[in-house]
């Protein structure tokens, strides 16, 4: 397919080209009929945010930018993405979440507390409430499946961790909600990788948190995998009551299970990298006519696949990157 | 420890230190983790020290007796092997087995845990990383180190046994009570004192070299080389200081 001249040398500006998108394209560009999940209920107008982020900013000691003026709310009961490109700063917002990285500019707050000015004895409280499914799974490999799911009791519920028989029955308990028992004895390297992820969902959702946080977490898994680990997200996290972040790039996982969301600049996106795009509904998300959006949206699509923020250029219909 | 910040030598030692004095003192879990960290930094070391003890007293023995024997002073030989197990070799020999063995291995396995996320999951889920992961480490080295020192003094002087009993005839008695003729106290508490002191340096340079690794796996093997060259250099260097504060004391 040959680019239309018009697509050659855009000037920097994210909102170029949509006005040149012809009929035929905007029909293709509907958004695409979502099947119906296990979704949680509708925000309720009355409720206070779980999390709070305001302007948060980070740049690297090289002077880049990787996040810019993000902000956003998360309420209970939330299915919240985060989705973005390559390099637009979704690894870096989780580890400010979690309080494992500090912002240059910005607050977090979780439960209205500022996590990055807490001491360190209410910092241990806080994240009581807070479960942490990482993309790799980070199981201690030292520990057996079970002493993984165990390790939040011990940290955090000392009284129920002294009493050897209600620890193992509630470990056990866990692990039946994602269909582990089986393997409770083995080692993570034992394991595959969706049990892996299995694994580090039922310790992530130990003590019953408040607000899960995923990070990627059907990163390299098949297909029936990541239909299993999102159905489970969703289902464990509603019959608890918990809030749901989950930072990913995969479409469909994000069409299954996003309620709510933002969406990052990539690197590629030059100046707009690490900026919200588009804050809002899954369905805004669908509906959005910002060319960056829509390009992400719909990869497969060629005449939505534009340049903006003058990071590329089109060449007799090839993208090629300035 | 701050999360998300570099692990400064300073840092770990307050972090360390504030660990060991919070209650409760010595939970269950950091009990089996010491145990398990002592079975695998001394029971399994035993081999190895035996080997390179009962060798390092036998050519020790053979050196200072061909040496001496010119000189017609071959009795002092026992003497002369008991100062120089107890206040130098022994403390170093223990020192460069478990550095080889132990301080690679732990920096190695913290490198592996940073890496893999690992030491950010303990972080996120509240664990204190200096009680859960460290001082059962550091435990571990500060118990063993001088246990499995006093027993590379005793293989020593099994190896120097054989030197003086092969080449001049001598019985076990004469060769006990020659070496602890004019012994004190202060001899074996010097090897001691030296290895708690080499424990703690080299558990920290293990402890600082793993959690600051970057990269992928190929960042494990650097850190565990970078481990054991750094603690060897720092712990020869803190013997000749030692050993130098303590003759210039004399």
């Amino acid at each position: 397919m040959s680019w239309p001249s018009r697509f050659e040398n855009l000037e920097e500006s994210s909102h170029a080209m949509i006005h040149s998108v012809n009929r035929e394209t905007e029909n293709r560009l509907r958004p695409i009929a979502l099947p119906e999940m296990n979704l949680p209920t509708p925000r309720s107008k009355s409720a206070e945010p779980l999390l709070v982020v305001r302007d948060l900013m980070k740049a690297l000691p090289n002077g880049t930018t990787v996040l810019n003026g993000v902000s956003f709310d998360v309420f209970p009961g939330d299915v919240f993405t985060i989705i973005g490109g390559s390099g637009c700063g979704k690894s870096t917002l989780l580890n400010i979440l979690i309080g494992v990285e500090e912002p240059t500019a910005g607050t977090v707050h979780i439960f209205d507390e500022n996590i990055h000015r807490l001491p360190k004895c209410k910092r241990k409280s806080l994240m009581r409430e807070v479960g942490v499914l990482f993309q790799s799974g980070a199981l201690l490999q030292s520990l057996t499946v079970a002493e993984n799911v165990a390790l939040p009791f011990q940290q955090h519920h000392p009284q129920i961790s002294r009493d050897r028989e209600l620890l193992e029955e509630t470990v056990l308990m866990k692990l039946r909600a994602v269909r582990l028992t089986a393997h409770a004895a083995k080692y993570p390297r034992e394991l595959s990788g969706g049990m892996k992820k299995r694994a580090a969902l039922a310790r992530a959702l130990a003590l019953d948190p408040k607000l899960l946080i995923s990070d990627e977490p059907t990163s390299g898994l098949d297909p029936v995998s990541t239909k299993e680990i999102d159905n489970l997200t969703i289902t464990l996290s509603r019959k608890s009551g918990a809030a749901v972040i989950v930072v990913t790039h995969d479409l469909l996982s994000f069409q299954r299970i996003a309620r709510y969301g933002i969406m990052l600049g990539a690197e590629r996106d030059g100046k707009l990298r690490g900026t919200v795009l588009i804050s809002g509904s899954r369905d805004e998300f669908f509906a959005s006519k910002h060319p960056l959006v829509r390009s992400f949206l719909h990869p497969e699509d060629d005449a939505v696949f534009v340049a903006a923020a003058g990071s590329y250029q089109t060449v007799e219909g090839k993208v090629h990157v300035q | 420890m701050k999360p998300g910040h570099e692990y400064s030598y300073a840092g770990l030692s307050v972090s360390l230190c504030r660990g060991a004095l919070e209650r409760p003192w010595l939970p269950r879990t950091m009990w089996k983790a010491f145990f398990n960290r002592s079975l695998g930094i001394g029971v399994r070391a035993v081999p190895t020290v035996f080997l390179m003890a009962f060798c390092v007293g036998f050519v020790l023995a053979l050196v200072l007796e061909t040496q001496l024997a010119q000189l017609s002073m071959e009795q002092s030989v026992p003497r002369l092997i008991w100062i120089i197990l107890n206040q130098q070799l022994a403390p170093m020999l223990t020192a460069v087995v478990f550095i080889g063995r132990s301080v690679s291995g732990s920096a190695a396995e913290l490198a592996n845990m940073k890496i893999a996320e690992e030491i950010k999951a303990l972080d996120a889920m509240g664990v204190d990383l200096s009680r859960y992961l460290l001082l059962p480490m550091l435990c571990a080295f500060l118990v063993m180190l001088p246990v499995i020192e006093i027993y590379t003094v005793g293989i020593g002087l099994l190896g120097a046994y054989g030197v003086w009993s092969c080449i001049m005839g001598m019985d076990a008695d004469q060769f006990v009570l020659g070496a602890l003729d004019g012994a004190e106290l202060q001899d074996a508490l010097i090897g001691v004192g030296k290895s708690a002191l080499f424990a703690v340096v080299a558990a920290m340079i293990a402890f600082h070299k793993g959690l600051n690794a970057t990269g992928g796996s190929d960042a494990v093997g650097r850190v565990a080389t970078a481990a054991v060259v750094s603690a060897l250099a720092a712990v020869t260097l803190v013997n000749a200081l030692v050993t130098g504060l303590q003759l210039l004391n004399k």
